[in-house]
């Protein structure tokens, strides 16, 4: 701290006389916090029970600092049905934590919206308590061979929800490619 | 502290009478020492106006003490103790020369108390209380240089050559306002009401008051006392449309003699719901504002005690189409020409929201001392806490919790030697931050400690002041690294110097010059942001290597004040280097929540070149012409571009009418007003997510006075009176809504006596 003595004796007295004025050195721990690290989705094949296709978007470190780890293409068969389960996990601490239970638990607030290219179309099958659409479950018909993109988001939408994908806050979106085979 | 300003001087006494006395004078204005005809002179309970010669003769009077009063459109009111032994003349010399064009500005008048009156536009509390300056932007309104960013109906920021934030310091009396002032959407949390006299201030005095206010400073005084034993209650209040609702402020003030012992309390509560866009409501914009003073001053013989403690509260609304989750959400509401959420108007504050509250008690204390002069010091201790909610968490918990706790000390002593003044001092100062919720801020202690000496010349015609300060400050931060807690000590010092001075070239004109070097350190959130700014859809890096900002500036002024003409010109060049801010880096990064841009915090060198102009010209005694423009060109000259975020040019025009009695109005005004703000178009292009909004016109008007040379005064205006539909550059909503719509306003001060 070179020479200061007039800083140092500052630093000394406010350290003497007021460290009480909140935790400092012990700021919460921001991988504590709720966080939406990772989706995982899991297709399975209406006609054909073992044919179980898993895919995952996973960013362990949260919102900046390294790129995702996994970001999966999807890959279905054409001419398909498959149901859909959807997972959200948070993964940033040392045990993985399934969220979905959480907006399960708050279906009235939060809506899964899709949106893929011509071709494959998605029906939710879930609903929430008011009778609205939720899309942690739904229905993904395939058709001919291609390529394309499958794009998911998770809305809040507290007290506003109506069914209305444009409305809310965007708690996660991931466009995954897609391929028809 | 007390001195009447106007110089009092006895010209001449003549004859002794036993017990009716006449007193008999001139009313001189002080500067062009013309005489002021119709000024109203009363003693007890005769009154008179003076004639052409600015003469009055008042007879019949009592031997002993007597309490004149003057009143003359565009002064001030000038109250004189007089004890009359014997038929008395006397010259009464007014400052209306300053007072000409209404507006109680004055520039380093030689009459100030204060050192160094270098480059201080100084505006008074009956002027204040006038314009009933319910915000601070209104009362900085009719000052040469200062604009304000506005968020909204109720975020407004001082920017004083282009600059503000963290470039900017607010002081209160002698310390630095201490809120999180890095955010452009984080206005400072003052109770305008309780601001006595503002000041804004450049050159060398700037220094007693740190050193990093490189744009300038904003210094807020307690209004000084009447001179006898008094007791006075002020209410204020507003009313207005648009945002619909109102204030109220009360102000109790008094007065001891005897004992010495001055006391002010002042209350101030707002509340108003959501403001409308010419179209629609935009919803979720209301607030609602507690905040208020108290302020008690002991003035014996040689010594001041002083005690004040104020408080802010403030609910803030944040615009809901504005709060975005990610860029999808973002196009989404810029492709739409309204808003994607309008409700029906409601006084009622949802989320996302900000709720601040802000709490300072300074204890003052100066005395004269034979040797040392004038000793001043004070300890101030501050608390402000910021809490911001948003709609995700229903509003429950707050997503940002910031506490910062700030105690200051500071002594200053100032010498006066005939022409020579002498100003020096220390000031230390302790600062903590505790976060909570998600991370924006770490946790921190900060240390200050710094020294500056200034000193002044000043004859009759000229004036120069030289000052330097040296400043340390270390940073001890708390946050966490890839999952693990790390402390980071950081040490900063540095020195600042300023020269300034000006100089009367003739009686009508005075010219000003300034040459300085500061330096700021980097901000906490310039260290150390890290990821997502929730709301604006940016991911925001910091970054720790930083170093210390500096700026090489020359301001220089010109005024010219010849009979009906009045023009202040304010060119200034500023050099940084290493200039610290927020760069588009032009690439996304993927998240879970979907692509966003990136910004980081970097350091290049940049000049600010512009000026400041306001010329007033006084068509006749009651129709006075004013033009104001502010001019400025910002660039980094390092990668010869622009930098964003920078105002654009503006013009000003008003043309005011004053009278002194129409119908039962005294005193009254009535002005109308027309802004243009040209588009900003100084920018790089792609960089910002939408084009710069056009540029817009507004007109405002106002009307108001006195009723009955009653204690009611009042104001009625119109904001906007056309309705224009606009969107400005420097509104963080400018990319989600349209700008407010028209607005009327009526605000009442009455002086219970």
């Amino acid at each position: 701290m070179k020479n200061n003595l007039f800083l140092m004796a500052l630093v000394a007295f406010a350290q003497f006389t007021f460290q009480s004025c909140g935790d400092v050195e012990n700021p919460p721990n921001p991988n504590e916090e709720e966080l939406i690290t990772s989706v995982e989705l899991n297709f399975t094949n209406e006609d054909n029970s073992s044919d179980v296709r898993t895919f995952v978007f996973k960013d362990a470190d949260g919102e900046g600092g390294s790129a995702p780890t996994d970001f999966d293409t999807i890959r279905l068969a054409s001419n398909s049905v498959y149901a859909l389960n959807v997972r959200f996990l948070d993964e940033s601490g040392d045990t993985p934590e399934d969220i979905t239970v959480e907006i399960a638990e708050e279906a009235n607030d939060h809506l899964v919206c899709y949106t893929t290219s011509a071709g494959t179309s998605v029906n939710i099958t879930d609903e929430d308590g008011n009778k609205l659409a939720l899309g942690l479950k739904a229905q993904v018909t395939t058709t001919d061979v291609g390529t394309g993109t499958f794009m998911l988001s998770l809305k809040h939408q507290p007290d506003i929800k109506t069914g209305d994908c444009a409305l809310g806050d965007t708690d996660v979106e991931v466009t995954f490619e897609m391929e028809v085979e | 502290m007390r001195k009447i300003f106007a110089v009092l001087l006895l010209i001449g006494s003549s004859t002794f009478t036993y017990s009716q006395i006449t007193i008999s004078g001139v009313v001189l204005d002080s500067i062009t020492q013309e005489p002021l005809s119709l000024a109203l002179v009363s003693i007890k309970n005769s009154q008179i106006l003076t004639n052409e010669q600015g003469g009055f003769s008042i007879a019949n009077l009592t031997k002993g003490l007597h309490l004149l009063t003057i009143t003359h459109i565009g002064c001030e009111n000038r109250r004189y103790q007089l004890s009359l032994e014997r038929d008395t003349t006397i010259a009464f010399f007014l400052p209306h020369h300053l007072h000409t064009f209404d507006e109680v500005i004055s520039y380093g008048h030689r009459n100030n108390s204060e050192p160094g009156t270098h480059l201080i536009q100084r505006i008074n509390h009956s002027k204040l209380e006038k314009i009933a300056a319910i915000t601070l932007s209104d009362a900085l309104q009719e000052s040469n240089g200062v604009n304000f960013l506005k968020t909204g109906a109720s975020i407004a920021k001082p920017v004083i050559n282009g600059m503000h934030s963290n470039r900017i310091s607010v002081i209160n009396d002698d310390s630095k306002q201490e809120g999180q002032q890095w955010g452009i959407e984080h206005a400072p949390e003052i109770d305008p009401l309780s601001a006595g006299t503002i000041e804004v201030i450049k050159g060398a005095y700037t220094l007693s008051f740190g050193g990093d206010a490189m744009g300038g400073i904003i210094r807020l005084l307690p209004a000084p006392f009447d001179d006898t034993s008094y007791t006075k209650v002020v209410l204020m209040a507003k009313g207005e449309t648009n945002p619909r609702g109102g204030q109220i402020g009360v102000k109790l003030e008094n007065y001891n003699a005897i004992k010495s012992w001055s006391q002010r309390l002042i209350i101030n509560a707002k509340r108003n719901g959501d403001a409308k866009a010419p179209g629609y409501v935009l919803s979720n914009s209301g607030f609602g504002q507690l905040s208020g003073s108290y302020y008690s001053l002991f003035d014996t013989e040689n010594s001041q005690i002083s005690f004040s403690a104020t408080g802010f509260v403030q609910q803030l609304g944040i615009l809901s189409t504005s709060h975005i989750g990610n860029l999808t959400d973002l196009n989404r509401a810029l492709a739409s020409d309204t808003p994607l959420r309008v409700n029906p108007f409601t006084f009622t504050v949802g989320s996302p929201s900000q709720f601040i509250r802000h709490y300072s008690s300074k204890i003052k204390w100066s005395t004269d001392h034979k040797t040392f002069g004038k000793i001043s010091s004070s300890y101030t201790i501050q608390n402000n806490h910021r809490q911001e909610f948003d709609s995700h968490n229903g509003g429950s918990n707050s997503a940002l919790d910031l506490n910062l706790w700030t105690q200051q000390l500071n002594v200053i002593v100032d010498k006066h030697l005939h022409d020579f003044r002498w100003h020096y001092g220390l000031s230390g100062e302790y600062q903590s931050n505790v976060g909570n919720g998600r991370y924006f801020i770490p946790n921190y202690f900060r240390y200050k400690s710094g020294a500056f000496a200034v000193a002044t010349v000043e004859k009759e015609k000229h004036l120069v002041e030289g000052g330097i300060r040296y400043d340390w400050q270390l940073t001890d931060a708390f946050l966490y690294e890839n999952k693990a807690l790390v402390n980071n000590q950081l040490y900063f010092q540095g020195l600042s110097a300023n020269v300034s001075g000006w100089r009367a070239v003739s009686e009508d004109v005075k010219i000003h010059v300034s040459l300085a070097t500061r330096y700021r350190n980097p901000g906490i959130n310039e260290l150390f942001s890290n990821g997502l700014h929730h709301g604006s859809a940016a991911l925001e890096f910091g970054d720790i290597d930083l170093k210390q900002e500096r700026s090489y500036s020359a301001n220089t002024a010109v005024f010219y004040n010849h009979n009906r003409v009045r023009i202040q010109l304010e060119p200034y060049f500023y050099y940084f280097n290493d200039y610290i801010y927020l760069k588009p880096s032009g690439e996304t990064q993927l998240t879970i929540r979907g692509a966003f841009p990136v910004f980081n915090y970097v350091q290049t060198n940049a000049t600010y070149t512009g000026t400041d102009f306001d010329l007033r010209y006084r068509l006749s005694d009651q129709l006075t012409a004013i033009g104001k423009t502010s001019l400025i060109l910002v660039k980094d000259v390092k990668n010869k571009t622009y930098i964003y975020g920078i105002p654009a040019q503006q013009f000003n025009a008003r043309i005011k009418y004053t009278f002194a009695k129409m119908l039962n109005v005294h005193n009254g005004h009535l002005w109308l007003n027309g802004r243009y703000t040209a588009k900003q178009k100084n920018v790089e292009p792609n960089e910002d997510f939408a084009d710069t909004p056009e540029a817009y016109f507004l007109l405002n008007l106002e009307f108001g006075g006195q009723i009955m040379e009653g204690p009611l005064h009042f104001n009625f205006g119109v904001r906007n009176l056309l309705n224009t539909t606009y969107r400005d550059y420097m509104n963080r909503y400018r990319y989600f809504a349209d700008d407010i719509g028209i607005n009327t306003y009526i605000t009442i001060n009455y002086k219970f006596k």
